[in-house]
């Protein structure tokens, strides 16, 4: 882990409701973590294929692709690959400085 | 195409997703609802008849395809609603199946402002049918309105009917005194608006203009009758 701060630039149409969806990825981050615990692949298949759909709608790309990794990664029960996604959409969350444009 | 005026329904249960599609849409003028399960967004086209339907194909314990065979089961004036699926899946089966179900379009996430907004454009543009002016596409429609006369003569009669008629208007009086008469051949006039009365029921007097012959003189043996 411990990613370097990042800038993504997000469309300035979209300022307010940014924090509404940062706050809903924290409250993903807390369901993962207790998914990977409980291997509760279905959550993290949900939690991931939501990810692969929104995230790259907001224009946070990156996190999408996280999450459609974890997606598949959570269809073959690849517990590590979870894990891992998961620390990366966690790192990437902890580092994105956005800035509306 | 402007989206003015429109109304999405969006049957999404990602608040995240519902949230964009708002913003996007409201920006151009659109309104949108919301239902998060396909019961509800079935219970919600009967009750809105939105101009556009987005669908989730991944919804939370369902599949959006069961909307579609649901949807089947329409009357043709909602079926005719276009249905847009809305996916993160990038599966050319999914799609053809989604079509063969009757889906109009298929939008793969993410959603990108600048290829979403032409998308529903475009599809409200198909669906979309121009205006029909009764009055230059169809002059020969008239509203036809259920009405009881209190009395008649050979200049007019006084209606009591369950509707308002305003000046001029091109009304067809539905009632059996009228047929037998032929007055239907004839021009009638609302003169006076004599208002509603308490049975909830409007009162107009009417004259006939340009009234036949062969119709005055059946008027003229009613008032004979009832002499004799």
């Amino acid at each position: 882990m411990g990613r370097d701060k990042f800038t993504v630039k997000i469309d300035k149409d979209l300022e307010d409701i940014i924090p509404p969806f940062m706050e809903n990825r924290k409250k993903d981050i807390l369901e993962l973590r207790k998914a990977i615990d409980d291997n509760d692949f279905a959550t993290m298949k949900v939690i991931g294929h939501k990810l692969a759909g929104n995230a790259g709608s907001y224009g946070f790309d990156e996190l999408g692709t996280f999450g459609a990794t974890l997606e598949e990664a959570s269809i073959n029960k690849d517990h590590e690959s979870c894990k891992k996604q998961t620390g990366l959409i966690e790192d990437y969350l902890a580092n994105v400085n956005i800035v509306f444009v | 195409m402007s989206l003015q005026n429109k109304t999405i329904l969006i049957i999404e249960d990602d608040i995240d997703i519902v949230m964009l599609i708002k913003r996007l849409v409201e920006s151009q003028g659109a309104s949108v609802a919301h239902a998060a399960s396909i019961e509800q967004g079935l219970n919600m086209i009967h009750a809105i008849a939105p101009h556009l339907v987005l669908v989730d194909l991944n919804l939370n314990q369902e599949n959006g395809l069961n909307f579609l065979k649901k949807r089947m089961a329409f009357d043709s004036s909602k079926k005719n609603i276009p249905v847009m699926i809305i996916t993160s899946h990038t599966n050319t089966k999914l799609q053809k199946i989604a079509a063969a179900l009757g889906a109009n379009d298929y939008y793969e996430k993410p959603i990108k402002s600048i290829t979403f907004i032409p998308k529903i454009r475009a599809l409200l543009k198909e669906f979309s049918y121009a205006p029909y002016y009764f009055d230059k596409d169809a002059p020969h429609i008239k509203v036809t309105i259920n009405a009881e006369l209190t009395h008649i003569n050979e200049i007019g009669c006084m209606l009591i009917s369950p509707a308002r008629f305003g000046a001029q208007e091109a009304i067809e009086i539905k009632n059996k005194l009228f047929n037998e008469l032929d007055l239907k051949y004839c021009k009638i006039v609302p003169v006076s608006d004599c208002g509603r009365s308490d049975d909830g029921y409007y009162r107009t007097e009417i004259a006939f203009v340009g009234i036949q012959d062969e119709t005055s003189k059946k008027i003229r043996a009613l008032s004979a009758d009832k002499a004799r």
